[in-house]
């Protein structure tokens, strides 16, 4: 094992050498949302016996026989497409981690697939680029596009996308109509129209066109019509169909690239964002997270989600711009048009993002609307009530006064830098000449207007956070009175600081059924007296009484994972100074618990040693306690059951015992059932920092104050706990996807596709199969490297055996 | 005098459009000399194929129920050539066995206003023409009869007063839902024997296909005159949509069963993935139902939590067993445990956007309530106040938006989607031998009460009226040339159409009039008919091949094997044919210059010397004086112009007659 790093090394030297003599002048990739390497392996060996050729005969032709196809390359992080298009995109690390994310303080809703309202700001020249852009932009990442130049590349239309061509929009609408005799016209009137298509068809008329322009380097387009087809459908069928599409569109891609004058110097890509758990046997069956989080057993949250959930058909469902609706607690103590409890992503696939208000919070709150009601509390039992609200806001003073004092620092930053920004743009020129939009300057003005006009709203709300936190921070015994206004102390729509681990184990929920209690010496039973719930226990424990489907657990929910401080882990679990970051607890019921511990060093990268735990409660103190285990069976990612595990010479017990790189676990663990999940959490739990701001805009105490504004953005996006389904399980509300999902560890999810094909001077090898595992970070790196922009440090490893020995 | 005979002409017209029926008229085909061919076993249909005099076959579907005598389904006339090459197969009809038009009792029954009731079994057919369900071969047959009969009821019916408005809008709706019923009960059958494994089938893909979707095409209008190249891509889209109905019907029921603490059990028949489910609740041990909340959201059933006769249920109850993880398991399986079920409700999964309420019960007469307040409500608006889309577009409006809201909010407002939905499950009820009897039986007498059209009959008389119309069929095999008869002239219009326009035909079929049927336009004589129509059908579908194989401007070789491509070329190389299909010549230089492959290019060039047109003859030249062509390929283009090609450039004679007799 210790060779490996040495060898690979060695290996990597000569691909680079093989690739500096290579001569890749342009690359064409082509984006599959959600196409499994599975489905494309087995259908472009199986035979179609109407054309005596492959079931995708283009994808056989190009790749398997004349390029190289990646048997095991995954996604990084969790499957779902938007975080997994920023890593497939930029070569970076995980800067978004959620279709949707939600703001802790402010409930700011970052959709990042919704892009209706994208358009309509980009029309009214408020927006130039899509949500998940902007926040890529605010970290200083390019997309892969960028590396290439304004103007230098060809991009379809796509999550991660710059700008809207209304021309392309347009000419798709015309050649609708006009590339079509009345007959055809007359026919689709009678069978429907399919409009779907017509973007797709004008993105590929384009693409084929700029093919044949040898000054573009750069050229991709974006399906998603498998992931959209496999979601709502398991019938074999639909899924073949939507693949010999997609197979016909690479065949006609490929015949215009080497009809083209740089054929030989160009590269083909297929590359899919994640796989898909679709299976013929089984609908994905969904569990519907809205509605438990709504009941009194979960605790009658109002539950806050980035759309109207489309189970209740509802009209309002229509309404594209919606970007926060508040489902009601079936029993809630606060409310619902102010006081969201609960957030998660309705686009849950099979995994849930839930975010719950800080317990703290919760409690204040509770005790106040308690203190507030006149009559509620006795008067003899008043003054103990008030003393603990007290205590709760003393006990996070220090910290929520450290909060409102940096973010203070923060936007005094932004409110200097969106000043100037914003006299910058007025001094830009109301009309751009035809040479300054060539060079992108419209674009780069407007895009510094929409930053400016983000930052406002940012500033406003936060302001309006920091105002509540200061107000509660501000209160004295003597203000809690039936005359103070709840509403005006208790942050409106914000959840407040992130939970910990204890929170959760032990989060109220409401006033317990007997009231408040009181001890013997008059002071308020806080833990008595308020009706508690242990989430990761209630979480675990949820079973249906419908299952239809044998071979599919009663349990929707497989584990869940909690981020745990450092200062949280106990020394028996390992010398805490050794360990980078935080750890991340794995929960899959009592008895079954493990942590994902991991360190870096500059000798060895990254480590990761995944330990078995045992949690529990302190009875008395209500602490939790955290105690290593023996290897067992039914551990979360059930690595000690798994006959795909490889370890080696080692003994299992041995192997998993020990700290490894993530090379070895990659290796060792890509064929199991949750094949790099371990790599993938740690992706996901890992704050990333993004590159240092060098520009020469403002001082340096400004840059840094924006950049940590950024990280905390990023921090405070970050949900309790991200809840992953079971085999066959799905969390979505949005609508009912039974065909099959993504989401997960699960291997089906995880395995993506990627394939390469090249002209004779490209040096991209043919009829190869890879079989070494890669993952998504390896994407951008190997394309750099293809092009020869390999000065650019990008963190991912590159696809070495792509390029021909001896090239 | 005048307005008399006007009103003679209206009142004849009236008669030829609404008592020609929904489905249009046509003299029965008689078979001649049958001559049975190894029957199919598939395990719930049977496929049989029976070759008939004059190059043609009648495929007919039969049901096959334990203890039961087999059913025919539906038969359709595939028209061969006396050959066995495929590549010049036409379908000609779809005849629906359990179909017989309707008694005047039904007729009468079905023009009266409000009349929501079956008014009794048809007569059986005999001595009566046997009517075709569609004609694949000439599908918009009955449109001009559609149009004409819809104009008459709009300009002349409506305007006559609210009797006459009433009572023919009630026929025409009965009529329409009576002939929509038969074909998707065609349908359903074609798509469940599709489902059987490959060997069991005498239908190719691309028939079913074809099949399925003109039946489905055929209930609007206007869908008849889709175009054959649209078949497939309806098919699929409307397979499509019925996967997506069923998979998030399924979920959403389930859900709501979970809810509401219901048990869901996805209902399938024969290979079918689950199309129907039903809700259970789990009688009560003590003989008291806890009370608990109800969400009768998309169920439409009323709180059986509640129901106070549910603890005393006297109905059907079934004992099904379960393991520690609520699946459903056998009795033997260690472990499970037995739970006695009352059926609560029965619903279709393939309708759109929710699951259809098709049996409720404990209230058998909900579902038909509703069902009868939904027509009265579209009948009082078209039959009583006269409103009509075309006419009023402030109603036409209105009812968008409603439909639109409530189609929104989960209402099953799309008339032919729930009869789609009683017409399935009807038709697999009757097919079905697995269920309980007790339990189908219950089901059935249920289903029968949404049976709302007084054209309607039910499924024993079906059967019966399905057997004796086969054998009516049978009966007269062998006793004339009627099929020889229609078939040649089918044969000849087939002809007719490919070779004059539209105006001829018309002149033609004026000329067939004038003359009282002495005159028939005849383009070949009978004896070369067929070789003529093999020429015709063969440079269709070839052409047809090779513009889809152009068409991405691709190499037709990467995704067709070569000796495909070739033979398909090689079947072109024919004046005549070039002659029918101008484009074949301009078709083969594209597929000369897109292929890379010898074989494909070879033919290509040996095609074109073949069809020996000017027009060939130009592109076999431009080949030979193309400097950026290799120069084997211009010496050979060269060769074939001179006529000194060698024969070692020629293909073997396998690759160019395989599949060919």
């Amino acid at each position: 094992m210790d060779r490996i790093p040495a060898l690979s090394a060695f290996i990597l030297c000569f691909a680079l050498t093989a690739v500096a003599r290579a001569e890749v002048k342009r690359v064409v990739v082509l984006k599959a949302d959600g196409i499994p390497a599975s489905l494309i392996e087995q259908y472009i060996q199986s035979p179609d016996p109407a054309t005596g050729k492959h079931v995708l005969p283009w994808m056989s032709h190009i790749f398997a026989e004349n390029g190289v196809r990646l048997r095991n390359y995954y996604t990084r992080g969790i499957t779902v497409s938007v975080p997994a298009w920023s890593i497939t995109d930029t070569g970076e690390h995980l800067q978004i981690k959620g279709n949707v994310e939600y703001d802790r303080f402010t409930c700011k809703v970052y959709d990042y697939l919704n892009f209706f309202p994208f358009y309509v700001r980009y029309a009214t020249s408020k927006r130039v680029d899509m949500p998940g852009v902007e926040v890529l932009d605010q970290a200083g990442i390019p997309l892969l596009s960028d590396r290439f130049g304004y103007g230098q590349s060809y991009q379809g239309f796509q999550l991660f996308q710059r700008g809207v061509r209304w021309k392309s929009l347009k000419d798709s609408l015309q050649h609708r109509f006009t590339s079509r005799s009345p007959r055809e016209l007359f026919d689709e009137w009678q069978t429907g129209f399919d409009m779907r298509s017509s973007i797709s068809d004008e993105v590929e008329r384009e693409l084929v066109t700029r093919i044949r322009n040898t000054g573009i380097p750069y050229l991709d387009s974006f399906t998603g019509e498998f992931d959209h087809v496999a979601h709502l459908t398991n019938d074999p069928a639909a899924l073949v169909n939507v693949l010999r599409e997609f197979d016909a569109l690479a065949g006609r891609v490929w015949s215009a690239i080497q009809s083209s004058p740089l054929a030989e110097q160009t590269v083909l890509a297929v590359v899919s964002d994640h796989g898909m758990n679709n299976s013929e046997d089984f609908y994905s069956q969904g569990f519907n997270m809205v509605t438990f989080l709504t009941s009194p057993a979960a605790g009658s949250h109002n539950v806050a989600t980035n759309r109207y959930l489309l189970e209740k058909y509802k009209l309002k469902g229509l309404d594209p711009f919606v970007s926060l609706v508040i489902t009601p607690g079936q029993d809630a103590g606060y409310d619902s048009s102010q006081y969201p409890t609960a957030m998660l992503d309705l686009d849950g696939n099979e995994r849930a993002s839930i975010h719950l208000r800080q317990n703290d919070l919760n409690l204040v709150h509770a005790l106040l609307l308690q203190l507030a009601m006149q009559g509620s509390i006795p008067d003899t039992h008043r003054r103990a009530t008030r003393d603990a609200v007290i205590q709760i806001l003393d006990k996070h003073r220090a910290q929520w006064t450290q909060v409102l004092s940096e973010l203070d620092e923060e936007l005094t930053a932004i409110r200097a830098k969106a000043a100037r920004d914003k006299q910058w743009v007025r001094s830009q020129p109301k009309k751009f000449t035809a040479a300054e939009r060539d060079l992108g300057l419209d674009k780069n003005a407007r895009r510094v207007a929409a930053r400016v006009d983000e930052w406002e709203k940012e500033l406003h709300d936060y302001a309006d956070y920091a105002q509540s936190i200061k107000k509660l921070l501000a209160l004295r015994s003597e203000d809690l009175t039936v005359r103070m206004h709840v509403d005006d102390l208790i942050p409106k729509r914000a959840m407040g600081d992130a939970n910990s681990l204890e929170d959760l184990r032990n989060y109220t929920t409401g006033p317990g059924p007997q009231g408040f209690i009181f001890n013997r010496d008059g002071v308020l039973d806080l833990q008595r007296s308020f009706r508690r719930i242990d989430y990761l226990s209630a979480f675990s424990n949820i079973s249906v009484q419908n299952n239809p489907q044998s071979g599919v657990d009663s349990h929707p929910v497989d584990f869940i994972t909690v981020r745990l401080p450092q200062a949280d882990l106990p020394l028996s679990i390992g010398s805490r100074e050794d360990l980078t970051g935080d750890a991340v607890l794995l929960y899959a019921g009592s008895g079954h618990q493990a942590i994902l511990l991991s360190k870096y060093d500059v000798q060895n990268g990254l480590r990761m040693r995944y330990v078995p735990v045992q949690l529990s409660i302190d009875s008395g103190t209500g602490q939790i306690a955290i105690a290593p285990e023996k290897w067992m069976a039914g551990l979360p990612l059930k690595l000690w059951e798994d006959p795909a595990l490889t370890t080696g010479n080692s003994t299992r017990e041995a192997w998993l015992s020990q700290w490894h790189t993530e090379s070895d676990w990659f290796r060792a663990a890509h064929r199991t059932k949750y094949s790099n999940a371990l790599i993938g959490l740690h992706e996901q739990f890992t704050r990333w920092a993004p590159p240092e701001n060098h520009s020469s805009d403002g001082d340096a105490r400004e840059r840094t104050l924006i950049r940590r504004f950024y990280l905390r953005k990023r921090r405070l996006v970050e949900p309790d706990m991200l809840i992953f389904a079971n085999d066959h399980w799905n969390f979505n509300v949005r609508g009912f996807n039974p065909g099959g999902n993504h989401g997960s560890f699960l291997r089906a999810s995880t395995h993506a596709t990627l394939m390469f094909a090249g002209g004779s001077k490209t040096g991209v090898r043919r009829g190869a199969v890879i079989d070494e595992p890669y993952d998504a970070l390896s994407f951008v790196p190997t394309i750099l490297q293809l092009t020869g922009k390999d000065g650019i440090p990008v963190p991912g490893r590159l696809i070495a055996e792509l390029i021909e020995t001896g090239y | 005098m005048l307005q008399a005979i006007k009103q003679l002409g209206q009142f004849s017209v009236l008669l030829v459009c609404f008592f020609g029926g929904a489905v249009f008229a046509e003299s029965i085909p008689q078979l001649s000399t049958l001559t049975p061919v190894a029957p199919q076993q598939p395990s719930m249909f049977r496929v049989d194929r029976i070759e008939v005099e004059q190059g043609a076959e009648l495929l007919t579907i039969f049901a096959q129920k334990r203890g039961d005598r087999e059913i025919p389904l539906i038969s359709v006339l595939r028209d061969t050539l006396g050959d066995r090459n495929p590549d010049n197969d036409r379908l000609r009809y779809v005849w629906s066995w359990p179909y017989t038009p309707p008694s005047w009792k039904q007729r009468l029954t079905a023009s009266i206003p409000f009349f929501y009731r079956r008014s009794g079994a048809s007569r059986s057919s005999e001595n009566k023409k046997l009517r075709p369900l569609i004609d694949l071969a000439n599908p918009d047959r009955g449109l001009v009869q559609d149009l004409l009969s819809q104009a008459l009821q709009s300009m002349v019916l409506d305007r006559n007063g609210l009797l006459v408005r009433a009572s023919s809008r009630s026929y025409r709706g009965n009529s329409t839902d009576s002939g929509q019923l038969h074909t998707l009960q065609a349908f359903t059958v074609m798509s469940e024997a599709q489902s059987q494994s490959a060997t069991d089938r005498l239908f190719s893909d691309a028939e079913v296909e074809q099949i399925c979707a003109r039946l489905s095409l055929n209930r609007n209008t206007l869908g008849m005159l889709v175009s054959d190249g649209r078949l497939r891509g309806v098919y699929r889209k409307q397979r499509f949509t019925e996967e997506v109905s069923r998979g998030a019907n399924w979920d959403l029921l389930r859900q709501a069963a979970e809810r509401n603490g219901l048990i869901f059990e996805p209902l399938s028949f024969g290979d079918r993935r689950p199309s129907h489910a039903l809700l259970w609740i789990e009688r009560s041990a003590n003989g008291h139902q806890p009370a608990r909340a109800f969400d009768s959201a998309f169920l439409g059933i009323s709180n059986p939590w509640v129901d106070t006769r549910l603890p005393d249920w006297k109905g059907y109850i079934a004992t099904r067993y379960f393991d520690a993880e609520n699946r459903q398991v056998s009795a033997a399986t260690p472990g499970a445990h037995p739970v006695e079920l009352i059926p609560l409700a029965l619903y279709s999964l393939e309708h759109p956007r929710v699951p259809l309420l098709l049996v409720d019960f404990r209230d058998g007469s909900r579902p038909k309530r509703w069902e009868m307040a939904r027509r009265a409500a579209s009948d009082t608006a078209t039959g009583v106040l006269g409103l009509t889309g075309f006419a009023n577009w402030e109603y036409h409006a209105i009812q968008m938006g409603w439909t639109f809201v409530r189609g929104r909010h989960g209402s099953p407002v799309d008339r032919y989607s729930r009869l789609g939905a009683y017409t399935e499950l009807r038709q697999l009820l009757a097919l079905d031998s697995r269920i309980d009897p007790e339990f189908r039986s219950e089901i059935a007498k249920r289903l029968d009460r949404l049976a709302l059209n007084p054209m309607d009959t039910n499924s024993e008389a079906e059967s019966q009226i399905a057997r004796r119309n086969y054998s009516l069929l049978m009966s007269k095999a062998g006793t004339g040339a009627l099929l020889g008869n229609r078939l040649h002239r089918d044969r000849q219009s087939e002809l007719a159409r490919d070779l004059h326009s539209r105006f001829t035909r018309f002149l033609f079929g004026s000329a067939t009039a004038v003359t009282f049927g002495q005159y028939h336009h005849r383009d070949v004589p009978g004896y070369s008919l067929l070789s003529q129509l093999d020429i015709h059908r063969r440079a269709a579908s070839q052409s047809s091949f090779l513009r889809a194989l152009v068409a991405g401007g691709v190499r037709p070789e990467v995704a067709w094997a070569p000796a495909l491509v070739t033979r398909s070329i090689a079947q072109l190389a024919d004046p005549r044919m070039a002659a029918l299909e101008k484009d074949i010549p301009t078709l083969v230089e594209r597929l000369f210059v897109q292929s890379q492959d010898d074989s494909i290019r070879r033919q290509c060039l040996k095609t074109l010397h073949g069809i020996d047109t000017v027009n060939a003859r130009d592109i076999l030249a431009r080949v030979a004086n193309n400097k950026q062509i290799e120069g084997a390929w211009r010496d050979l283009a060269v060769q074939y112009l001179r006529g000194t090609v060698e024969q070692s450039y020629a293909l073997p004679a396998a690759a160019m007659n395989s599949g060919c007799e």
